[in-house]
């Protein structure tokens, strides 16, 4: 039988799934930038809030905002640098900056090699120390807190302009907008959210080791915003909750999982490409299935 | 002429071994309609890269008001009012019409209010409604623009590039696809633009509408200006009937 105890590790990994795949969202959904290394941001944060909290002493509370920076510092570098490039190399650029920073994690003494790092405290309020039930509580209005600031996002200019640089680059740039710009602030943005999810995550686990943040973890969380519909608000959150929990709830899959993940990619592909919630499909708006059925009719060539 | 507003001197484009633009000379007056004709292949939509800094310029200055524009980012040109429109559309087609109309107001700039306010400032939906009246698709708001038939992308693109409030806007074949009605519709409405003081460069295959609208011709042919004049003495001019006869497609209106 599923324990409770086992239940709330698997909402919370979902919750920090979730805020992953809307951070994602941002880069790839919105702003059209294939991300394939959204892990080595997962495990930056991760890592400096460890560091932070064991060897530098400071509380949780000081080094989640500080895990966040940081991962927005390094998200912020590697993005002036890479997209600058196309978005085919960025795509490959991303998936060497994962295998980089999982092999800096592994190789380096400092951040405890492949024994990773341990110890790492658990949050206190109140003078009260959280045990996983109530980091959970925390964890969830994390969460409710990061889907409301991607719903301001999505409704903002911002997010329009960065709507149309994934729509139409050089048009949009002869509307003025500076594009490189906005795909940067929108990799910033999408970093960040990693960094505070990986902060979460290992004040949670309270052990994290580099493997948790390798290639296989990024293509999960692209697989999660995919299937949940790209660019959509709800979308991520759809896919976190169906690929991260279904799996753990329905065990007897369990053997199967990448089995079952691969077939349901494979058939979204073919059925409902643009993803749960994307256009066109049963669950969406009826103006974005009306327009989709459209589509298909109108010649769009020139 | 009245006064040069927008000038392009010498300007040479070259793609690999084939030269598009041989020194291309321009120089169009304040408020006036200037088409730039010639046939498939002339280099009119290179010009009009190269004008908007999707292309750079291999030799040669382009100025507006003064200001030089080549080697300058196509979102710096842009915001120097340089608004344009695409012979093959390019819209945000998975968003609104009325959305694509927005996001050219401002010039493309990054206002931090914009953060966290919505996306479009009610003072906006009034003005973009108004400029998609103007083009004909005052119905046609919330639809998503990928949907719209290829006459009515070609007019929200136009709409959208209006929306800009351009100094200079450049018209890449605008009536194709267009009825012999709605071109002349679309006539007027360059011709209002004028008056609105607005600086116009057409590129048309539509001569009735090119020769009609323009105050000033030029015609390009294999990268080089072989005449400029009136519309009346372009129609006469044996050099540029020759260009075009010699490929036998005078006038041919293609979509
Ligand atoms: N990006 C490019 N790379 C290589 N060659 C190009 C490129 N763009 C244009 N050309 C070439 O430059 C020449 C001029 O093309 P351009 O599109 O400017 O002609 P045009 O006058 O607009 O023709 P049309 O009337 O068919 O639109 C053509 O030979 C074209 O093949
Ligand atoms: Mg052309």
């Amino acid at each position: 039988m599923i324990s409770s105890l086992y239940l709330v590790t698997v909402v919370t990994m979902t919750c920090i799934y979730i805020i992953l795949a809307s951070g994602l969202n941002i880069i790839t959904g919105y702003a059209g930038q294939p991300n394939l290394g959204h892990a080595a941001f997962f495990g930056i944060g991760a890592y400096a809030s460890a560091l932070l909290t064991t060897k530098a002493g400071l509380s949780f509370w000081a080094a989640l905002p500080l895990a966040i920076l940081i991962t927005a510092v390094v998200g912020l570098a590697l993005g002036v640098i890479s997209l600058r490039v196309r978005d085919d190399f960025l795509a490959i650029t991303t998936i060497g900056v994962n295998f980089v920073v999982v092999s800096v994690f592994l190789y380096f003494t400092f951040f405890g090699r492949a024994l990773g790092l341990g110890g790492i405290p658990r949050p206190t309020l109140f003078g009260y120390n959280l045990q996983k039930p109530q980091y959970l509580v925390l964890v969830l209005a994390v969460v409710a807190l990061v889907m409301a600031l991607c719903w301001v996002f999505s409704r903002s200019r911002l997010g329009l302009m960065v709507t149309a640089v994934r729509e139409d680059e050089i048009a949009a740039r002869c509307l003025g907008l500076d594009v490189t710009r906005l795909k940067i602030i929108a990799f910033v943005l999408g970093t960040s959210l990693a960094g505070l999810a990986g902060s979460l995550y290992a004040h949670f686990m309270t052990f994290i080791s580099p493997y948790d943040f390798a290639f296989p973890v990024s293509i999960t969380i692209m697989c999660m915003v995919v299937l949940g519909g790209a660019g959509t608000l709800w979308g991520p959150v759809v896919g976190a909750v169906v690929l991260a929990s279904a799996p753990e709830l329905l065990r007897f899959i369990q053997d199967y999982r990448m089995l079952v993940y691969g077939s349901l990619l494979v058939l979204l592909m073919l059925f409902q490409p643009s993803g749960l919630l994307g256009m066109g499909s049963a669950f969406a708006g009826r103006e974005l299935r009306l327009a989709a059925r459209a589509r298909g009719r109108v010649n769009q060539g020139g | 002429m009245a006064d040069t507003i927008f000038t392009v001197r010498s300007v040479t484009k070259a793609f690999g071994g084939l030269t598009a633009l041989k020194a291309v000379t321009l120089e169009v007056g304040r408020e006036e309609i200037f088409a730039v004709i010639g046939p498939n292949g002339a280099g009119k939509t290179t010009l009009f890269n190269v004008i908007s800094g999707v292309y750079r310029p291999d030799e040669g200055e382009i100025y507006l008001a003064g200001r030089p524009l080549h080697g300058l980012t196509t979102h710096r040109i842009a915001r120097l009012g340089v608004a344009r429109t695409f012979q093959i559309t390019r819209l945000f087609k998975q968003l609104t019409v009325l959305d694509n109309v927005v996001l050219g107001f401002g010039r493309g700039d990054i206002d931090p209010r914009g953060l966290v306010g919505g996306a479009r400032r009610p003072a906006e939906v009034e003005r973009a409604k108004e400029l998609l009246a103007a083009v004909g698709l005052k119905d046609s708001a919330g639809l998503t623009a990928g949907t719209l038939a290829y006459g009515d992308q070609r007019r929200l693109e136009l709409a959208r590039a209006m929306a800009m409030d351009p100094t200079l806007l450049l018209l890449d074949e605008p009536c194709a696809g267009l009825t012999h009605h709605e071109a002349l519709e679309l006539a007027a409405l360059i011709r209002r633009l004028k008056d609105s003081g607005v600086t116009v460069v057409l590129v048309e295959h539509n001569m009735y509408v090119a020769m009609g609208v323009a105050d000033r011709v030029a015609v390009l042919d294999h990268g080089e200006k072989i005449a400029e004049g009136s519309p009346e003495a372009i129609q006469r001019d044996p050099v540029v009937i020759e260009a075009y006869l010699g490929r036998g497609e005078a006038g041919e209106d293609r979509a």
